[in-house]
């Protein structure tokens, strides 16, 4: 704590736990538009990780609110949101928002793998049957003509799925841009922003995933495909920056009345997460590098796209610290700070932040056992049926 | 006008949930919850009640001695422990140097009075400001609650459910003037209510009460001869932040322009 | 969209149907069940609520005038000081629950220099109508009270101290 901040404000409220919210909402959010580049926009480039695309955003979607209930004052009341929400708040669309996209995902999920889980069924055995028999709710016809019918609902589906992404994470940027008692919050851009920063979140966790999976799997990373979304990555990227450097500039331009903290903030405060991972490491490196990335050779070219990546992850989630965390350094008060260190233990430490940052590749992991996303060569062939055993 | 609005919001909710089925917001089979009170009173009806008041609350700055009296007098009133930084109500001390510099402390929220005023350099001015609760006429933290716990009475103050609080803090966040917390026991938003368990019993709220200097003061802008209705047509006076747009109903005399 | 090759109730997109509406159907059993009774009875919030609050038990009584019966020396000699301004509770804290049951229920009974010091030691931002004393110079080491009745409060030997 330094200067004068308000007695209420001693302790910053939203913590540690509340940076991962957008954090991971987003990269289900980035997930969510490769897979619809794919089943929405026939990305062909892009078959190697349609599938992958989807189960990694289920994964995450699972965690999604998982910090946002550990951090809850009254964690048990937390389906209140859904009883009474309240029409005013921007936060009470949470509940509604998560459900209705997180049925469109499933449901599109279970268009797509119906046929695999039907082979999966016919197959196997005992509980394993039983499991995949649930799972297919007992509509075992794989006909082509039922197939085709999957086939335009996953569309229609996907392309539902895509405002629906766009919804779940551009309102969590108006949770926070909505507040204006909070100057560093507080701007029309800030939905756009996260919106932005969540699909660059995305597609680089995306390109992590499917390398890690093509290594466990022993094999070779489509060039083609991760080239392709380090292109739209590079995109996606660029409009980024723009627009939170954009922010930064017109707040200063504005001479806004709180300018001079926000200055202090950045300056004082936060020097490393903004400018040096934030903008740095995270947005301007990752930019050349991906250029560079594109005309390298095909062993570099594809390495420097990933560490590009990897360096993305970590700027966004500087990004996110940034807004939470920072906005909430300065006071109401405009003459102070408030310190925060989180606790490496506690309901609210770094401990649980890690544990739910890591829960979502067991999720995914468990996930692409009982249903493998891979596709096969034949790439494209989304309602392919298999007969690829569950390794069991 | 309050009634359009709830119909407005009732709607909002039923669209909201899909327009599927026509439910009423009014569950039927919950039971009525245990209250926090002990008190056994009938339930009253309200809106007759609200009909009545309009309570409005007057600071004037140059009267406040910053005894911290009204600090541990609200606390004790309404449960919120001593020890604990957060607090309903505050006082700030502020001393402007001749160089334009502005000095502000609140230790502990005032609530142990104030040592002697240390300052280096020279001091054009000097004072206290209380604050509490705006209870604004448009209040952002009730427009922000998820989930409707926290809602505004028909006579103008914004209360907390504490069996419905989920303890998100958006509230927190939402207020301009940092007169909310999470209360450290009851892990539920907490704010000032003007002592509406008093003020609804016809006392004044436990600050004013205690303030030696009646640098507080409080009263029913409707009453026949209110007090503080005559000092807000007599006296010019400011509120706080009007630039958010919440129009505060606690109205400062005297109030310095370093004073956010 | 049912072809004529399969029943429509053997659809993988009837199959689905069925559960979100069994998912819709239970959502809206749970909120109809979870709704308190009294949400929306004067607004969209608990109305019951507002009783809770109301119903709150005050810790400080009504004013002065509920300990003028039983103190009634200390309520006469505090009317006729500079005191006056100034409620008993606010120097013995809250009182409401004593006057029922005096003997268990004790009010605070202030001590100590510093108290009176909350509010006449000398600041620069205190309101000059308030009598300021160097608190550490005033007369240092015995408690205020020894020369000062808290109730009425004038010097020994101007009637002040009983
Ligand atoms: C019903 C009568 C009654 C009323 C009303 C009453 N008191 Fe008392 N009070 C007593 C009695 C009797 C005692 C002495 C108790 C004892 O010593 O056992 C007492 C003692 C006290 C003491 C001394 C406690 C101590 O520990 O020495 C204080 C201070 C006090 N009262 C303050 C107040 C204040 C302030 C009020 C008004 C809110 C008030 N009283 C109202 C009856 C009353
Ligand atoms: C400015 C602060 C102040 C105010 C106002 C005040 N008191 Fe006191 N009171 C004291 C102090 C200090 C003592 C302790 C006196 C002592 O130690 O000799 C005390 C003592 C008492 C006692 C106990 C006396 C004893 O002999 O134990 C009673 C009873 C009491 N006060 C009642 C009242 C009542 C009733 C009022 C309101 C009419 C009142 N006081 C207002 C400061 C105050
Ligand atoms: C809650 C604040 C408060 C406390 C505590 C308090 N006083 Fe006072 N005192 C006042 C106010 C207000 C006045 C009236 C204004 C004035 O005349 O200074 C006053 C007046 C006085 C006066 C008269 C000054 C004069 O010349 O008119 C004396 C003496 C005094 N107090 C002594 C004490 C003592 C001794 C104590 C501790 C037992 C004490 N006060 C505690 C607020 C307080
Ligand atoms: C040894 C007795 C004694 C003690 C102890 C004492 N005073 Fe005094 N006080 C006096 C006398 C005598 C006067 C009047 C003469 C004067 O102005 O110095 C006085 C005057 C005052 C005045 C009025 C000043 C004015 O200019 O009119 C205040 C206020 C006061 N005292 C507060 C306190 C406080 C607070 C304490 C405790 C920190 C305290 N006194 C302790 C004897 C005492």
């Amino acid at each position: 704590m330094s200067g004068f901040v308000f007695p209420n404000e001693m302790e910053i409220n939203w913590s540690l736990l509340i940076v991962l919210y957008p954090y991971i909402t987003g990269l289900v959010a980035g997930a969510f538009i490769v897979s619809a580049l794919y089943h929405v926009f026939n990305r062909r480039q892009l078959a190697p990780v349609g599938r992958l695309a989807l189960v990694t955003a289920l994964s995450f979607l699972i965690v999604a609110p998982m910090p946002l209930l550990l951090h809850l004052g009254q964690p048990v009341r937390g389906l209140e949101i859904m009883w009474t929400p309240n029409p005013t708040s921007a936060m009470a669309g949470f509940g509604y928002i998560y459900s209705f996209y997180m049925v469109i995902l499933l449901l599109e999920i279970w268009f797509i793998f119906r046929s695999d889980i039907v082979a999966h069924a016919r197959s196997s055995r005992g509980i394993a049957r039983l499991g995949y028999t649930v799972l297919s709710l007992g509509a075992w016809d794989t006909s082509p003509r039922t197939l085709e019918q999957d086939h335009r609902l996953t569309t229609v589906l996907a392309s539902i799925g895509i405002p629906a992404a766009a919804f779940l994470h551009g309102y969590v940027g108006f949770i926070f841009g909505a507040i204006k008692a909070n100057p560093w919050w507080s701007t029309p851009l800030q939905p756009v922003i996260f919106l932005l920063s969540a699909i660059v979140s995305g597609m680089a966790l995306l390109m992590l995933v499917y390398a890690v999976t093509c290594w466990r799997r022993k094999e070779a990373v489509d060039h083609q495909c991760l080239m392709s979304l380090n292109k739209y990555l590079w995109y996606f990227l660029i409009l980024d920056v723009c627009l939170e450097v954009l922010e930064v500039i017109s707040k200063m331009y504005e001479a806004e009345e709180a300018w001079p903290v926000i200055y202090q903030l950045l300056t004082a405060y936060l020097p490393v997460t903004f400018f040096g991972l934030q903008l740095a490491l995270g947005a301007v490196v990752p930019l050349v590098l991906l250029t560079v990335a594109r005309r390298a050779g095909s062993r570099s070219g594809q390495a420097l796209t990933l560490l590009s990546a990897a360096l993305i992850l970590v700027g966004v989630f500087s990004m996110r610290w940034n807004v939470v965390i920072g906005g909430q350094m300065l006071s109401k008060s405009l003459r102070g700070f408030t310190a925060y260190h989180p606790p490496f233990l506690g309901l609210e430490g770094v401990l649980p932040a890690v544990v739910i940052l890591a829960l979502p590749f067991v999720i995914l992991a468990v996930v692409c056992r009982i249903i493998p996303p891979w596709s096969q060569k034949a790439a494209g062939e989304e309602y392919y049926s298999s007969d690829v055993e569950v390794s069991a | 006008m309050r009634l359009s609005r709830r119909d407005f919001l009732v709607k909002g909710v039923q669209l909201a949930a899909g327009g599927l089925v026509a439910t009423t917001v009014v569950g039927k089979v919950w039971p009525a919850g245990t209250t926090l009170a002990q008190g056994k009173e009938a339930p009253r009806d309200w809106t007759r009640v609200w009909e009545e008041h309009e309570w409005a609350f007057v600071v004037d700055t140059r009267r406040c001695i910053g005894c911290g009296r009204c600090v541990v007098a609200c606390k004790k009133e309404n449960g919120v422990p001593l020890e604990a930084e957060v607090t309903r109500t505050w006082v700030e001390q502020y001393a402007v140097m001749a160089d334009g510099r502005t000095e502000v402390i609140s230790p502990h929220g005032g609530q142990d009075g104030f040592a002697e005023t240390k300052v280096t350099g020279e001091m054009s001015k000097a004072f206290f400001v209380p604050k509490l609760c705006n209870q604004c006429e448009k209040p952002p933290c009730v427009k922000v609650c998820p989930v409707a716990a926290t809602y505004q009475t028909g006579d103008g103050v914004v209360l907390v459910d504490r069996e419905r609080c989920i303890g998100c803090r958006y509230c927190i966040q939402a207020c301009p003037y940092g007169a909310r917390f999470l209360h450290p026991e009851l892990h539920v938003a907490d704010k000032c209510t003007w002592c509406y368990h008093r003020i609804t019993k016809g006392l004044l709220p436990a600050c004013v009460q205690t303030c030696p200097t009646g640098a507080r003061q409080f009263g029913d802008l409707k009453a026949p001869d209110s007090a503080v209705k005559k000092i807000l047509e007599e006296q010019p006076s400011n509120v706080l932040k009007p630039a958010m747009g919440t129009e505060p109903q606690v109205y400062y005399l005297a109030l310095d322009r370093v004073v956010i | 969209m049912s072809g004529p090759h399969l029943k429509f109730y053997h659809q993988p997109w009837f199959r689905a149907f069925l559960l979100v509406v069994a998912i819709v159907i239970v959502f809206f059993v749970a909120r109809d069940l979870a709704t308190p009774a009294s949400f929306g009875q004067y607004g969209y919030y608990r109305g019951q609520n507002v009783n809770d609050w109301a119903t709150r038990e005050v810790a400080f009584s009504g004013g002065s005038t509920t300990c003028q019966a039983c103190h009634q020396d200390k309520h006469e000699a505090w009317a006729a000081g500079p005191h006056a301004g100034i409620n008993c509770e606010s120097c013995h804290g809250p009182a409401a629950a004593h006057p029922a049951n005096p003997g268990q229920v004790r009010p605070e009974v202030p001590a100590g220099r510093e108290f009176c010091a909350l509010c006449h030691d000398i600041n620069v931002a205190r309101a000059k109508a308030v009598q300021q004393v160097d608190v550490a110079q005033h007369n240092p080491g015995p408690d205020c009270t020894t020369c000062h009745n808290p109730h009425r409060p004038l010097p020994v030997g101007m009637g002040g101290k009983q």
